[in-house]
């Protein structure tokens, strides 16, 4: 579907959302009765707006546009009590990830870019070694989002302790890690530029 | 027996102890562990967030790759990993055209026979607390340990413990003659990966952890995951510097927990790695042949 599709089929139907969110993640949104537990014991939600309930009443109500631009999914850090909470046996946890895969589907801007940044770096180190490169990853995470100095005290600690490596652990079979990633479906591109067009 | 043996991407970097005494762990137990060949980074939290696709065939790659090698239990110390692995897993038996899908897209194929473990269900289904107990040559008496299992079992593909009241990891430091102390926070996330990201949110919620342990009188944290081990001992001076308070709690993977009990040296647990040095833990806990300088000072515990 089309950003513009998108649009339209939220306008002429007032559960567009909540469908989107069935059809992605199986999880019918519907379902929840407000009762707060999410939200209860959830760790990052003092510091969002807004709050996990509130997330599933968003979509409940079709406010893409509020949803778009919410913090609540980049904070949410899968730590899955909501889900094993909900009386109602909603996997909130996936909603989270889906709404975030939503707004990236969308074209949108995340709320959080720092998160998605970190996302996409962390992704590109893995297409391109097989395995996580720790050290390349803080490196361009910081480039990306303007912080070079971040962790900068952390660095040579961990090098200090042999727990940063300074070359990567490149896996044989990256050749194919690559491919997976690139023939496997997806929303968002893990890379702009042509490569990477994405699936369907 | 030889199980297969996922490390991760973690514990080949900043949590290289943890590696080194889970593999040391079971060689005194006298388990075989067998690296799975060639293996690649199970994509974690950024690949789940990008792609349901990309977030199963990683693992799956690996499963594969397991059974190729004639595997058929593999342990995973890291929960990430081993739950992105589970939940790959769980397709294998669930959903057959995703798992065509899935072979497909990993050019090979896994027939689901696999079982996996993670270091917890490990050491009481496979090892067993009697084993542990049987080796301990060192009981950790003056050892009070705050167990600490974050997120671990929430994590729905697993089913590690007791949802909200888990008691397996204070099981095994009570069978290494440690005393586990009970406290508010055993369960409460660690912020994990937001570390990168949100550190504020990461440092609050670790904080949160540090001070809880230290009201109820904890020398230690007992950990059995990577994240949190960074989170809890790599970050543990800046968030001292961020609440204007000293912690100095040392966070001690479970495996070097049963190490200790086992009279290994510091040198061979990996200590050197830590940010928090357990020297003076060490001092309590541990009962040295020659020296017996025990400084049993009793401080009442704070808020008391
Ligand atoms: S815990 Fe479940 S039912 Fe309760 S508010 Fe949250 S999503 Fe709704
Ligand atoms: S999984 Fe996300 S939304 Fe749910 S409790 Fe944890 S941080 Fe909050």
């Amino acid at each position: 579907m089309t950003e513009h599709e998108s649009t339209a089929e939220q306008e002429r139907n007032p559960h567009a959302l909540r469908e989107r969110i069935l059809a992605l993640s199986g999880e019918d949104v519907g379902r929840c009765i407000q009762c707060g537990k999410c939200t209860a014991g959830c760790p990052v939600a003092p510091d969002v707006q807004p709050t996990p309930n509130q997330v599933m009443q968003l979509i409940r109500m079709n406010d893409l546009e509020t949803l778009m631009g919410a913090s609540m999914f980049w904070y949410c850090s899968s730590c899955q009590t909501c889900t094993a909470r909900c009386p109602m046996e909603i996997d909130i946890e996936a909603v989270m990830n889906t709404l975030r895969r939503l707004v990236l589907e969308a074209g949108g801007e995340p709320a959080e870019k720092d998160v998605a940044t970190l996302n996409k770096v962390f992704l590109r180190s893995l297409r391109a070694h097989g395995r996580i490169f720790e050290f390349g990853v803080v490196m361009n995470r910081n480039l990306r989002t303007g912080k070079p100095l971040r962790d900068a005290m952390l660095g040579p600690a961990m090098f200090g302790k042999g727990k940063l490596g300074l070359r990567p652990h490149n896996v044989r079979q990256r050749k194919k890690i690559k491919r997976i990633i690139e023939k496997a479906r997806r929303f968002e591109r893990v890379e702009p530029g042509p490569p990477d067009a994405p699936g369907e | 027996m030889a199980y297969g043996y996922f490390p991760g991407c973690s514990l080949k970097s900043s949590a290289k102890e943890y590696d080194l005494t889970v593999r040391a762990m079971a060689e005194r137990f006298g388990v075989q562990l067998e690296e799975i060949g060639n293996w690649n980074c199970c994509g974690s939290t950024p690949a789940y967030a990008v792609s349901g696709e990309i977030s199963l065939a990683l693992p799956w790659n690996n499963l594969a790759q397991a059974e190729a090698q004639g595997l058929d239990k593999v342990l995973s110390p890291c929960p990430a990993c081993h739950s992105h692995m589970s939940e790959s897993h769980a397709v294998a038996s669930g959903d057959r055209r995703l798992a065509a899908r899935l072979d497909e897209l990993c050019e090979t194929s896994y027939g689901g026979k696999l079982e996996l473990f993670h270091l917890l269900d490990f050491l009481h289904q496979e090892i067993g607390l009697d084993a542990i107990r049987a080796k301990v040559t060192h009981p950790l008496a003056g050892m009070r340990a705050a167990c600490y299992y974050g997120c671990l079992t929430r994590m729905h593909a697993l089913h590690v413990d007791d949802v909200e009241l888990p008691v397996k990891m204070e099981q095994v430091v009570e069978a290494c003659g440690g005393q586990a102390v009970d406290y508010s926070h055993r369960t409460e996330c660690c912020g994990g990966s937001l570390v990168l990201s949100k550190i504020d949110t990461a440092l609050r919620l670790s904080n949160e952890i540090l001070e809880a342990a230290g009201r109820a009188g904890a020398n230690c944290a007992v950990v059995v995951c990577p994240v949190c081990h960074g989170n809890l001992d790599m970050r543990q001076k800046a968030i001292e510097k961020k609440y204007k308070k000293r912690h100095r709690l040392p966070v001690l993977y479970l495996s070097q927990v049963v190490l200790l009990s086992q009279g290994v040296g510091a040198k061979a647990l990996g200590f050197k790695k830590h940010f928090v040095k357990p020297g003076a833990l060490l001092e309590t806990v541990y009962t040295p042949i020659e020296e017996p300088k025990k400084k049993k000072k009793k401080k009442p515990a704070a808020g008391a």
